[in-house]
């Protein structure tokens, strides 16, 4: 679900993190959806070197996929092979998550994994080699002196699949799918005839999907270590027995028959690795899960979701996986007591906090197996108990309790009229008013079951009700622009302090430069510093706002 | 003999009296047969009020007028009457004037001059309704107005009052909070008991209260639990409130009346907004 300020925020973040001409290019593919680079340099006018620059910086830092389409010879002219781009919109509005990213890497390995991450965020993808050469320049050691430990942090990292080998450069599309290559304009006016959910939006993601599915390695060799560290940590292999036939299999027998030195080689300087961002929202979707569960429940229940989450977490094959797979009682009982806060729970604590998760009017665990003595956790219904619970704080903050309540009414009696929602509501007075507050930003929706031909009001009935997938639209769409806007006021505060920031730089310089031999010809005025306290002070408010709008961004667009 | 008028409406009266509900037409017949004798002994009665006729489904049937009663209607109109009786058709829901109208088929002027007459002698009264606080409707003086006229409970003087329902509420939640679980007799005694309202509430009101709770994700319902047996439906506190402070409406923006028409470089854009100029700078 890309909505109009969600596509305005990916130029905007492009731009600040790599510049105008970058930006002009994401512009091109966010508003027009796949295009070949003959197409892409009419509409943003760039001169071929830097169109060719700016699209290798995208696809380095995989916000653009290349992808191959085929195409059927007309009359006797052979088949064509053409290239084409897409934008990774999901990928580009991660560049903003990069400290919940850091974050979450630390939290789990440690400092040594947030240092490695933070330069694959860096620089998009990067050689083992250039890795153990960035770490070792940063530290000021001998790449020889530092390897160890970087292939050592990296097994870890791969293990816990927070980095993987990158996707194929230019996968190709089948030319039986190039029939449904998605509509290269969409009519204007088409996305207001169709409602706020833009289907040809769906078709390109679902295009998207399809694309970086062709991209991706197969999973076993998506975290399959380099050959020279083969023995450090085995990856996860998937429970699947694989058809010897396969790919991979087949791979790996050319790679055995290589000489094994040259190929671990090619396998430390040409595979490139990335951060795989998918692993990265499934700790930061497990974690709202957990949060979730707390708040509706308690501690207790949360240590149990906590447990099964990680039990599970490694056999879910998608980034919004719905279910996880189950748990007999037995494996719950053992992942539970593995954890530290849960060692000390009795067995029967555990099994009453596992019926409470799963109990009907909570739902978030879900009997599954034969004789139903396991347990899957439903993700899906805990997010959306997350989504309703942060939209109902929307609406109380924004419209005051009247309002939230009226808004709760109709999302759980459907249709009202106006008088049965004012007694309901206990808001005779001002329903109408408090109605069409609503109606405005679009949170309730009316509808006239006109009983005259002529559609007489007075004679007609007028039924509201709650469109909640208008509402999530109109959710995340506030959430974008509203971190759009705070963005924009970033950048023209900087720019309208940029000749005292120049200053501080030129500070900087001198003092890094001289230790003290060379006294600064610069100070700053106390009016400067006050500036200059000024600005900080606001980076630090917009960066933290912004940090915690991406959180319900997340938990809108990504969960 | 015939007997003569005097007797006829002496056993007219009495068959009145033997049935206090209404005197059907049909039984009227029966016992008197001499149309031209009844109709008469009718015509004399209903000039000097001591009759009145309804109308019940499709019957006709007549009333005696009690002697008190008869004094107040002594020497009103014909058209007095009419009125009166429609309004009185109408009980406790009251009729509009425009209605009346309608009803009677009189003027504005003729309805205006006996509802004065009516409402001087204590017949009739005129009660504002919460539908349409300009519109009065006429009802007899002793009825009590229905809940559709008045509102119910929740109304002081036809106007819907918020702050008593919000100290209604206020207690009941205060008084969940202390017991953990109660249903709504519970709740309703206590609060009945504790005396800060002399309004009667009823167990319906009470709901009322108890559903908005709800709504506003203070309470929640629960089947059973503590003493109360599976299938009582009760009240708890809720434990997953609506969240008090959101992202969104944490920053400018989230709250901002004009955030569709804010556009970089517009009339309202986040470079020159005021909202964020006071936000950044508290
Ligand atoms: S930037 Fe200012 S004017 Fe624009 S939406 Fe935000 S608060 Fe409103």
């Amino acid at each position: 679900m890309a909505t109009a300020y969600g596509r305005r925020l990916c130029c905007d973040l492009i731009q600040t993190h790599f510049g105008e001409f970058v930006q002009k290019v994401v512009k091109c593919l966010v508003y027009r959806g796949p295009l070949a680079l003959a197409d892409i340099a009419r509409f943003s006018e760039l001169n071929p070197s830097t169109l060719k620059s700016s699209l290798l910086v995208l696809v380095q830092h995989s916000c653009v996929q290349a992808y191959k389409v085929e195409h059927e010879g007309v009359g006797s002219a052979p088949p064509r092979v053409s290239t084409s781009y897409v934008p990774l919109c999901d990928n580009i509005l991660h560049r903003m998550r990069f400290p919940k990213f850091l974050l979450a890497v630390r939290e789990d390995l440690g400092e040594e994994a947030e240092s490695l991450v933070e330069g694959l965020l860096e620089h998009g993808r990067l050689t083992l080699e250039q890795i153990t050469q960035r770490t070792a320049a940063k530290a000021g050691k001998t790449e020889a002196e530092v390897v160890k430990g970087v292939k050592e942090t990296f097994a870890k990292l791969v293990a816990a699949r927070f980095i993987e080998r990158c996707p194929a450069a230019e996968p190709s599309l089948q030319p039986k799918d190039s029939n449904v290559e998605p509509p290269k304009k969409v009519p204007r006016g088409a996305a207001k005839a169709r409602g706020p959910i833009l289907s040809a939006q769906d078709t390109v993601s679902e295009v998207v999907q399809r694309i970086l599915k062709a991209a991706a390695p197969d999973e076993t060799d998506r975290f399959r270590l380099p050959i020279s560290m083969a023995g450090m940590s085995a990856p996860i292999v998937d429970n699947e027995t694989t058809d010897p036939s396969s790919l991979p299999q087949k791979r790996k027998f050319e790679a055995l028959k290589m000489d094994s030195k040259t190929a671990a080689a090619v396998d430390e300087k040409e595979v490139l690795w990335r951060v795989n961002f998918e692993q990265f929202l499934r700790k930061l979707r497990h974690q709202t899960c957990v949060d979730m569960v707390r708040t509706r429940l308690d501690a207790g229940a949360a240590i149990i979701l906590s447990a099964m989450l990680q039990a599970t977490g490694n056999q879910e094959t998608s980034a919004r996986q719905h279910h996880s797979v189950p748990l007999s009682m037995d494996a719950i009982t053992q992942a539970v007591r593995s954890t530290p806060d849960g060692q000390h729970m009795t067995l029967e604590r555990i099994r009453g906090l596992v019926a409470q998760l799963a109990s009907d009017g909570v739902g978030f665990l879900a009997k599954a197996g034969e004789g139903g003595n396991s347990y899957a956790i439903n993700m899906h219904n805990i997010i959306e108990a997350r989504q309703r619970n942060e939209v109902e704080g929307i609406v109380l903050q924004r419209f005051g309790r009247e309002c939230c309540r009226i808004y709760r009414l109709l999302a759980i009696k459907g249709q009202l009229e106006q008088k049965q929602i004012g007694e309901r509501a206990m808001a005779p007075k001002n329903v109408k008013e408090l109605l069409y507050r609503l109606l405005k930003e679009q949170y309730v929706q009316v509808q006239e079951i006109a009983k005259t031909s002529e559609h007489i009001a007075s004679k007609s009935i007028y039924l509201w009700k709650v469109n909640y997938r208008a509402v999530l639209y109109r959710v995340l769409d506030d959430l974008y622009h509203a971190a759009t806007n705070l963005c924009l006021r970033h950048a023209h505060e900087i720019q309208k302090e940029q000749e005292v920031l120049g200053l501080v730089d030129q500070l900087d310089a001198t003092r890094d430069a001289g230790d003290g031999a060379q006294v600064s010809h610069v100070t700053l005025t106390s009016a400067q510093q006050d500036q200059v306290k000024r600005i900080s002070r606001i980076t630090k408010i917009l960066d933290a706002s912004l940090l915690k709008l991406d959180d319900a961004i997340l938990l809108f667009h990504d969960f | 003999m015939a007997p003569g008028l005097g007797e006829t409406i002496n056993k007219l009266l009495d068959l009145c009296r033997a049935h206090p509900d209404g005197l059907p037409q049909r039984v009227l017949d029966e016992e008197i047969p001499d149309l031209e004798m009844l109709s008469q002994a009718l015509n004399f009665l209903l000039s000097k009020q001591k009759l009145v006729v309804f109308t019940q489904g499709d019957n006709i049937v007549y009333k005696e007028q009690s002697a008190d009663v008869a004094v107040k209607f002594k020497g009103l109109s014909s058209e007095d009457m009419l009125v009166y009786q429609s309004i009185e058709a109408a009980a406790n829901q009251g009729i509009w004037t425009a209605d009346l109208k309608r009803r009677t088929n009189l003027q504005q002027p003729q309805i205006n001059k006996a509802l004065k007459n009516l409402e001087g002698r204590s017949l009739v009264k005129a009660v504002k309704t919460v539908t349409n606080k300009n519109r009065k409707v006429y009802m007899l003086f002793d009825l009590t107005p229905s809940r559709e006229v008045t509102g119910g409970a929740w109304y002081t003087e036809q106007d819907y009052d918020a702050e008593f329902v919000d100290v209604v509420k206020q207690q009941c939640l205060q008084f969940i909070t202390r017991q953990g679980l109660a249903d709504l007799e519970a709740i309703a005694d206590a609060i009945k008991k504790s005396g800060i309202t002399q309004v009667e509430l009823g167990l319906e009101e009470f709901k009322q209260i108890m559903d908005t709770l709800v709504l506003d994700g203070d309470v929640e319902e629960t089947m059973g639990g503590g003493t109360y047996s599976s299938d009582t439906l009760c009240y708890r506190v809720a434990k997953a409130r609506i969240p008090e402070t959101s992202a969104l409406t944490n920053v400018p923006c989230g709250i901002c009346p004009v955030l569709h028409e804010c556009q970089p470089g517009g009339l309202v854009s986040p470079e020159t907004c005021v909202y964020f100029n006071d936000w950044l700078s508290f």
